[in-house]
């Protein structure tokens, strides 16, 4: 059984009041968590009884009588004062800023496997019995009183620190197969800015000069050869092809990033090099971030031309999709298709692809299961994110706003936040549709996260009409019931002022049924275009509750509505391409630098609750390489910390199921006006928590 | 009562007390050179306290400030002498001006006893009479032309407390009745008053509370201020015109930072209004592009005249355990260093939101027109959003009506 424990310390000093010279007089007497006030509660007299509105815990306070002796009155004074120097630097660590060192109490009785850990927030000794001895002669000298601790609350782990999770990121491809990252609590979760269902079908390599093409390598025997050449490595013109065929799959679209994980890196010769092509009508050199090519701490990552494959362990190609990126057959598959064209002067080595298919990066959000948070409060938790979509600003894939959004799974597997404006890629239950007003039409364009949007171009002066919206199903309707941030993405054509095009969003219950939220009128702003990509603004729709109207989810309702009229002062246009929905009543944070910068891939940013404990939630933003000798950090330097709007501290709920939606923002201008809301944007995720208890751990 | 003992140490703070001295030079009129430290009363003047809270201003600057002590009877009338029109600085360790001004009042309590002395921004010791002049060698009088009395001075009262100079408004009188009401208001208003109110019946504790009203210096801009210059000039231009006519040597020009605004206002300025009301308005006029500015007295009665920056200087974080005010880079401020006059964000409430900026159309920001910082530690913050309508309004005479 476990030694019992009871010990003040800063990670450093440690002072034991289970060991002489401190003996505890008496039972410990802790008081739980409180509501701060008794709670907020509604009541009325007209109705029996009351009800909680809200409620916030208080600290926790903990008595421990003691007694310290010595055999002689100088050491019993220096065992005092060490006991109050701990103290007092616990309490500073709240009032001043130049003591930035927690100091927390570690709790585990004798028959109890964990150890607590609790931050010190005040404390008391209000008196002291007997503390003048005037016999000269030996005798013990005592010193006896109770120490009051007020305590945040018990946690898993000392302040300013946490355990690894495990988080994933999967889902079901175009063939039926899971793809993704599997539970880890490495730093291979890849979380995008857009849902789609467009995965890879079709991976192939292509021996120059004649071929043949190989296998599909979607689905083959892992470890396998990414180039072609086996052990002997590519040779000259060996080209890569990975693609998503349109013809035989109706969910098929364009796609914006490849997930390796590399067992066998390649070297690279004097003149080696790989190109990265997409086509328009011919193959052209693809702008892409390839973070597979940074071997030996030296990162090299501005395509088209690369040297990729070079680094072992999980790496992204990622691009912003051409406006021109049209379907080609390769190995008589229809499709949209990227490829990697090999030029070989000196020799390349193999790179063997091991442990997952290769994939592409659909999904916006990262999973937490049930056995990964314990306790008895919501964990504090801590996000490392690494942004892996720009180098530093060809991409437009750079990062200055992430919001993120929890939600257990057990309120509807079927949620989800990016409810696509397209024909296609529509999940069980989902429907876009035009609403006959004739200003809109289905349009395709490469860039848009499906490859099909919604274009309104009224062609002149447009009176108010509802011109389109997306349908949940009544089943459907218990998996969206909550508390939501809406957005609309959009892109708006040339030309006109932001009035010049308004918005109205709605959510209703039936076709011709009844209408709930409103957002009132929206202007439709141009976004300015960066670096010649599309502009992806973002319409803040406001906070509204699903399903409209009903306090209670209830299956069988009717088909809830999200409903947009437009109007035009003339002929004006813009594409639509998704409604966002961001949970907002679990946890729900929105972060943002606080001044401009291109937060791109040399940057890491850590979110979370856990490492500085006075504080609510941080977002530290961390350099991870000096972008102009491409020289890794490690430890990564601090750059700077952004700004944090959130209402409560990042947490993960207790033993659930749980997705944490992400939606990310680039702001191109000094003012931060213009919202850009790219698809292509990408981060890397790990994460940490410290599970947080009530009285005791036990053996969690 | 919050417990200041440990404020003030730990934040490096320090509240000196001095003793203005005034140079007066007899002459017609007197003139008066103000050095505010004069003799240091009490450099840990903080170590009295038991309440101390000030105020600022996007106009003014220190504006106002409150403090208590106690101290003994016996120390009450070596207090009483000195403390009125008493220079105070409130100092950080790094130097930092967190208030400055003078006492204004003191409420003195002993036992059953409340005395009343002040306020010394009351008192006048050089006036005039304006009044209409009655020809009285006509039958009926005639005449009522608006006429001035000379000065009359109190180099006494100005010898102590500096120049105060003020009209008052007589109707229609003969000069020598003008001369009468000049001299019997001038024996009234040249030393502050003082006033009592004794409670037979109420014990007292034995010390005698002291509270202590005190004003930034923005009080001495209340010297009427006259030009008759013809013509326009710019705003700045005119603001140095009225810092430079300061009687009492505290205000000027040179010590002063003043943006360059080319709009042009007259120069003649002849209603005999308080410099401070001729200063406010031209801060209200802002420039041409109807921007909005601050004027505020800082340390050391350095006025800065600036265009309302567009930059967010704190955040406040509501939902946060510790109650932080943070500047924009996300360093932790102390209440008592935020200043007014610039944009405070909020963040924890509406989370989502798109971030507009510093505008009228997001309800997270604030522009802070006024503060109060009471010891140790709240901040009570005033303000809205910065309206340019006021000041183009003002620049062409009219009102905003419904």
């Amino acid at each position: 059984m476990a030694t019992p424990l009871l010990t003040l310390t800063d990670g450093t000093v440690r002072v034991d009041l289970l060991r002489p010279p401190f003996h505890v007089r008496d039972v410990f007497r802790q008081a739980r968590p409180l509501w701060k006030g008794g709670g907020a509660w509604r009541d009325s007299p007209l109705a029996d009884g009351r009800s909680l509105a809200s409620r916030r815990l208080t600290n926790i306070t903990f008595e421990i009588p003691f007694v310290l002796n010595r055999g002689c009155d100088d050491s019993l004074w220096a065992e005092w004062a060490a006991l109050l120097a701990l103290l007092e630097k616990g309490v500073s660590y709240w009032t001043t800023w130049q003591q930035d060192e927690p100091v927390w109490l570690e709790r585990r009785s004798g028959r109890e496997t964990g150890i607590a850990y609790a931050i010190i927030k005040g404390f008391a000794i209000p008196d002291v019995d007997d503390p003048v001895h005037l016999s000269q002669t030996f005798r013990q000298r005592n010193i006896s009183s109770s120490l009051y601790l007020e305590l945040g609350i018990w946690q898993s782990e000392p302040p300013g620190e946490g355990h690894a999770i495990e988080i994933s990121s999967r889902y079901t491809d175009l063939d039926s197969n899971t793809q993704g990252r599997a539970a880890t609590t490495l730093p291979e979760v890849y979380v995008g800015n857009k849902h789609v269902m467009a995965s890879l079908t079709d991976i192939y390599n292509w021996t120059s000069p004649g071929g043949p093409f190989s296998a599909n390598l979607l689905g083959a025997a892992l470890p396998f050869d990414i180039f072609p050449g086996g052990a002997a490595g590519p040779g000259n013109g060996d080209i890569m092809y990975f693609g998503i065929d349109t013809v035989t799959y109706a969910d098929a679209g364009p796609f914006d990033s490849l997930v390796f994980d590399i067992l066998t890196a390649a070297t690279y010769g004097a003149g080696d090099f790989v190109t990265w092509e997409y086509w328009n009508g011919a193959w052209v050199n693809l702008t892409s971030l390839d973070w597979t090519a940074h071997p030996n701490g030296i990162l090299d990552v501005s395509g088209p031309d690369t040297q990729p494959f070079v680094a072992t362990g999980t790496g992204t190609v990622v691009w912003s999709p051409p406006s021109d990126w049209a379907t080609v057959a390769v190995n008589g598959v229809t499709g949209y298709w990227v490829r990697a064209v090999v030029t070989e002067a000196a020799g390349i080595t193999r790179a063997q692809q091991q442990n997952r298919d290769i994939y592409t990066i659909v999904n916006p959000f990262f999973e937490v299961d049930e056995a990964q948070i314990d306790g008895d409060y919501p964990a504090l938790a801590q996000y490392m994110m690494r942004p892996r979509s720009d180098y530093l600003s060809s991409l437009e894939g750079y990062f200055n706003r992430i919001i993120l959004g929890g939600r257990k799974m057990s309120r509807g597997a079927a949620f989800d936040a990016y409810l696509n404006l397209s024909d296609v890629q529509q999940p069980t239950g989902h429907t876009a549709t035009l609403n006959g007003a004739g200003s809109c039409a289905w349009q395709s364009d490469p860039r848009a996260p499906t490859g099909r949007c919604i274009r309104y171009n009224p062609g002149g002066a447009s009176a108010w009409s509802g011109e389109f919206d997306h349908s949940l199903s009544n089943a459907l309707g218990p998996d969206y019931a909550g508390l939501f941030h809406g957005f609309l993405r959009y892109n708006r054509g040339a030309g006109g002022v932001s009035s010049d095009i308004q918005a109205r969003f709605y959510t209703a219950l039936g076709t011709g049924g009844y209408t709930f939220y409103d957002s009132g009128i929206i202007d439709v702003p141009s976004v300015a275009t960066f670096a010649g990509l599309l502009a992806f603004g973002l319409l803040d729709l406001g906070v509204f509750r699903l399903p409209p109207g009903a306090s209670v989810p209830q299956a069988g309702l009717t088909t809830t509505y999200l409903r947009i009229d437009l109007k035009s002062t003339g002929a004006y246009t813009a594409d639509f391409y998704d409604f966002i929905l961001m949970p907002a009543d679990e946890c729900f944070i929105d972060t943002r630098d606080p001044v401009t910068y291109f937060t791109g891939c040399q940057f890491g940013l850590t979110l979370g609750s856990l490492t500085v404990p006075r504080s609510t939630v941080e977002l530290d933003q961390t350099l991870a390489w000096d972008s102009s000798s491409g020289a890794f950090y490690s430890p990564e330097r601090w750059w700077r910390r952004w700004r944090v709007d959130a209402a409560v501290p990042l947490v993960l709920q207790t033993v659930a199921d749980q997705r944490i939606w992400v939606l990310s923002h680039n702001l191109n201008t000094a003012a931060f006006t213009d919202i850009h809301a790219p698809p292509h944007l990408a981060l890397e995720v790990n994460a940490e928590a410290a599970d947080r208890y009530d009285v005791a751990r036990g053996s969690r | 009562m919050a417990d200041l003992s440990t404020f003030w140490d730990s934040q490096g703070l320090s509240v000196t007390l001095y003793r203005p001295s005034v140079a007066l030079t007899p002459g017609s009129p007197n003139t008066v050179i103000i050095n505010p430290r004069g003799q240091l009363l009490d450099d840990q003047f903080q170590q009295r306290l038991t309440l101390w809270e000030h105020e600022a201003a996007a106009v003014g600057g220190f504006t106002h400030a409150r403090a208590q002590l106690e101290i003994q009877p016996t120390e009450m009338d070596w207090w009483l002498q000195r403390l009125l029109g008493a220079h105070v600085e409130v100092t950080s360790g790094a130097g930092e001006r967190v208030w400055e001004g003078f006492v204004d009042r003191l409420d003195v309590v002993v036992g059953g006893a409340s005395i009343t002395y002040g306020p010394l921004s009351a008192i006048m010791n050089r006036m005039r009479v304006i009044y209409q002049r009655i020809d009285t060698s006509t039958q009926p009088p005639t005449g009522y032309e608006q006429v001035m009395t000379d000065l009359a001075e109190d180099s006494a009262s100005q010898a102590q407390f500096g120049i105060w100079k003020g009209y008052t408004t007589g109707g229609k009188l003969t000069t020598a009745l003008a001369q009468n009401l000049r001299d019997t208001a001038l024996a009234e208003l040249a030393w502050p008053k003082f006033s009592q109110k004794i409670t037979v019946g109420e014990a007292g504790s034995g010390a005698v509370s002291v509270a202590l009203e005190m004003s930034g210096y923005y009080a001495y801009l209340l010297y009427p201020y006259e030009s008759t210059t013809t013509g326009t000039q710019n705003v700045d231009t005119k603001i140095a015109a009225v810092l430079d006519a300061d009687i009492n040597g505290l205000f000027a020009s040179t010590n002063a930072m003043l943006a360059t605004n080319t709009l042009a206002v007259p120069a003649y300025d002849h209603e005999r209004r308080a410099a401070w009301t001729v200063l406010k308005e031209l801060v209200g006029y802002g420039d041409a592009s109807a921007n909005a500015y601050t004027l505020q007295v800082r340390a050391d009665r350095q006025v800065i005249y600036e265009q309302v920056s567009d930059a967010v200087a704190y955040e406040f974080r509501i939902a946060a355990e510790a109650q932080e005010v943070l500047t924009s880079d996300q360093t932790r401020v102390e209440l008592w260093q935020v200043r007014p006059g610039r944009w405070m964000r909020t963040s924890g409430m509406f989370v989502g939101r798109h971030d507009l900026g510093p505008s009228r159309q997001d309800v997270r920001y604030v522009y802070i027109e006024g503060l109060t910082f009471s010891a140790p530690d709240r901040l009570v913050v005033s303000g809205g959003d910065v309206d340019t309508l006021p000041a183009m309004l003002s620049r062409l005479g009219l009102i905003n009506a419904r």
